[in-house]
């Protein structure tokens, strides 16, 4: 069992978090939100799905992350005929000293942080190439196996809008990603910071703000977090809701796998070490169970028909889901103080 | 852990206990007054059930209702402490409602320390009395009604009373009418009270036994019995003695006769000396001074008197018992106006015995053949019940003519006979004979 983290651990973490924060920020106007739930996936080990419309930023957050973390990126626009060995790599026919022989040629996804610019927009065959890569960490090219560098994070994007020609990916894959985040527009005043900060064909200065040792030592600090039982409990009752036949979970025609207990348990604990904490929390799972939970529920026409959306029935879940099990007496009502 | 931190460790635990003992006495109040009310209505249909049976006092109801009351409590008390809540849950509620982030569980746990406390922590709970209150009251209503509706309160504590048998009252009956007058000995009285008495010791709910019945019945007969022997006693003694007297003053009767009538008065007397009810104490005095062997010498007055005595006692045992008509003693003849056996006016000697009226007594003190009167046929008096008359029972027999209606309808007719053949013979013939006697008879006649 890991030894639990110390006050001095935590302080020093989270001073890192928050150059890591604030180097972002420079890059990314008005995203707070979006920028903490990017270094929670990251320091979670978890993969992150963004979707938004083009233009909002996603490529240069996945730039400005690179850049502030010392990390190789690599971008890969997924189109219709793109095959899986684009992304894996070819053994090649090379000439060495020994002769001709096929060499491994790594391809794309061999960097730190990978950028699936449109993910939906390549085919079912090169998706599911991502599959071994993104749980396991590595990719095997006729039967031999090549380990990914480490860190390895895929940060995938995709459009909401213009869905013709695309390939909606399969809950397996879904799975996979810890987090789907939705990139919001800007507002008027983060616009007006943007016009007055940045122009276009010009990159924006990111400084390195931790390395890869000291990466590592956060995501290592992150396992070491506390997990109180009664949080793992009530994670626990938080995804077994979302089974259909559970009280509240309904309009949901399949419910969050083991692994979203997992996702969450990881984030919660991830969120905890952001906010200086050596313990996770109910209000770290209540922070991150809608952006684990919302591409793990598989909604029924039901609910389609009745414009339930998957944000909406996790809100739903959240708030009917208490902290402690046991009932109050109805002479007792529960009253929220914060 | 320094010392603020073990204060804050203690006062934030004394803060989950003190959130505890809240939620337990929800949990008590909650289990309280569910049980309340059909608590209240079992109390008031037993409060109301007690008023009309036995009645109450008000201070017994309002013991009754704080028995109630506590019970359920103590009731409530026992559930609550078997679903009571455990610490750990109770800090979950606290660090939750107060936004501590799981400070407390982690900190009880050993990992990190206690967060300060914060002085005039809020309740994270609030108590909602409106529903307990409620109930109380509509308890409380409901035991007031019944304390309050007016009844009649029957009466329970009379005492059940079991009636002696028909057969001891009887007797005692017959006990007590003799009592009043000097008609039976007062010895042979107390031995029959003594019985009736043995027999009424029992447990009264044993009276009704076979055995007991068995028993009362007996002693009802053989008192019945007694009584009639002593009345016949007298009635015989009496007549004796009253032939004797006349005897005496010199109607001669011969000496066999004599004899006899004194040996009917030594036995009617040694007879009533060793009966069951023996005579009054004055007669029974009277009977002890005379020597049966002097009967003859005694004088016609004193055998008059001693005549007149054995009467006196005897109408006064009639007298005693006549209001008992299944002790019928008038049967019995008096010595003096009864009808003796000797000759009536009815066919045939008298059969004639010590017992004869007037009349001439034929003299045969030979005793009678038995009688049993079996040539008489006995009739159902009965009137005949046509509720349970069967098929062929004969509801009434008339005497009479048979009415006959020539004009009756006596069924369907064939086609071409005579409604009314008429008297003359040759309807007669045609209609009853057969056509070759028809032919025959044409033949004839030609």
């Amino acid at each position: 069992m890991q030894s639990p983290l110390t006050d001095s651990e935590v302080s020093s973490a989270a001073a890192q978090i928050e150059r890591l924060r604030q180097s972002l920020r420079s890059v990314l106007f008005g995203q707070d939100a979006l920028i903490e739930n990017v270094i929670t996936g990251l320091l979670s080990r978890g993969h992150i799905l963004l979707e938004g419309l083009p233009g909002l930023g996603k490529t240069e957050l996945v730039k400005g992350l690179s850049k502030s973390l010392g990390l190789e990126a690599k971008r890969i626009q997924f189109t219709p005929d793109l095959l899986p060995g684009d992304i894996t790599g070819n053994p090649m026919l090379q000439e060495t000293d020994t002769g001709r022989r096929f060499v491994f040629q790594p391809g794309p996804l061999f960097a730190n942080l990978v950028l699936a610019d449109e993910i939906n927009r390549a085919s079912p065959k090169t998706q599911s190439a991502l599959l071994e890569a993104m749980q396991e960490r590595r990719v095997t090219v006729m039967g031999e196996t090549h380990l990914l560098p480490d860190p390895f994070f895929v940060l995938a994007t995709q459009n909401p809008i213009e869905l013709e020609g695309t390939y909606p990916l399969p809950e397996a894959q879904l799975d996979r990603f810890l987090f789907k985040l939705e990139v919001r527009s800007n507002d008027a005043a983060t616009l007006e910071q943007i016009v007055l900060n940045r122009e276009i064909g010009v990159e924006p200065q990111v400084s390195q703000v931790l390395n890869r040792d000291e990466l590592n030592a956060l995501l290592d600090m992150v396992r070491r977090v506390f997990m109180p039982v009664p949080v793992a409990n009530f994670i626990a009752r938080l995804v077994h809701g979302t089974q259909p036949g559970q009280p509240h979970s309904g309009g949901i025609h399949y419910g969050a796998s083991p692994r979203a207990a997992l996702a969450l348990a990881a984030s919660s604990k991830a969120r905890a070490i952001i906010d200086g904490r050596l313990n996770a929390s109910y209000e770290d799972v209540r922070d991150v169970a809608p952006h684990v939970l919302r591409h793990r529920l598989l909604l029924d026409y039901r609910a389609k028909l009745e414009g339930l959306t998957p944000d909406l029935i996790v809100t739903r879940l959240i708030e009917n889901t208490p902290a402690q099990d046991a009932p109050l007496p109805t002479s007792l009502k529960a009253a929220k103080l914060q | 852990m320094s010392a603020s931190n073990g204060s804050d460790s203690l006062r934030w635990q004394s803060a989950v206990r003190s959130l505890s003992s809240r939620i337990h006495f929800g949990w008590w109040l909650d289990r309280w007054v569910t049980l309340l009310i059909p608590l209240g209505f079992v109390g008031s249909f037993t409060i109301l059930g007690l008023r009309i049976t036995v009645g109450l006092t008000f201070q017994s109801i309002l013991s009754g209702i704080a028995s109630g009351v506590l019970i359920s409590a103590a009731a409530a008390y026992l559930w609550m402490h078997r679903h009571r809540e455990s610490l750990a849950q109770t800090r979950v509620r606290l660090e939750d409602a107060l936004g501590l982030k799981t400070s407390l569980t982690t900190a009880a746990q050993g990992v990190g320390q206690w967060p300060p406390f914060r002085e005039g922590l809020p309740s994270p709970i609030t108590f909602q009395l409106g529903r307990p209150i409620l109930m109380v009251a509509f308890g409380a209503l409901v035991l007031a009604a019944a304390i309050l509706v007016p009844v009649t309160q029957t009466n329970p504590k009379a005492p059940r009373i079991i009636e002696p048998p028909s057969a001891l009252k009887e007797v005692q009956a017959w006990i007590d009418e003799v009592k009043k007058n000097d008609s039976v000995n007062p010895e042979s009285i107390d031995q029959v009270e003594d019985k009736i008495a043995e027999l009424l010791q029992r447990p009264a709910q044993n009276w009704y036994e076979h055995a007991s019945l068995e028993a009362a019945d007996n002693l009802r007969d053989v008192t019945a019995s007694d009584l009639q022997q002593l009345a016949q006693n007298l009635a015989e003694a009496e007549r004796t003695a009253s032939a004797l007297a006349s005897s005496a003053s010199g109607s001669g009767l011969p000496q066999a006769a004599k004899d006899s009538l004194e040996q009917a008065m030594r036995n009617a007397s040694q007879s009533m000396k060793g009966a069951g009810m023996q005579p009054g104490s004055e007669l029974m005095d009277a009977l002890k001074s005379i020597d049966p062997s002097q009967l003859s010498n005694m004088s016609a007055e004193q055998l008059k008197d001693l005549a007149e005595q054995f009467s006196l006692n005897h109408q006064t045992l009639q007298e005693a018992l006549k209001k008992s008509p299944s002790l019928d003693l008038s049967k019995i003849p008096q010595g003096k106006s009864g009808e003796g056996d000797g000759e009536t006016e009815k066919e045939g000697p008298g059969v004639g015995s010590p017992k004869r009226g007037p009349g001439t007594t034929p003299v045969t003190l030979a005793s009678e053949d038995t009688q049993l009167n079996s040539e008489k046929i006995g009739n159902l008096k009965n009137p005949l019940d046509l509720s349970r008359v069967a098929i062929g029972d004969a509801i009434s027999v008339t005497d009479g003519t048979a009415k006959v209606d020539p004009k009756a309808y006596t069924g369907p007719q064939q086609g071409g006979s005579a409604a009314f053949p008429g008297d003359g013979g040759a309807a007669v013939w045609q209609n009853s004979l057969i056509p070759a006697e028809r032919e025959t008879l044409k033949r004839f006649f030609k």
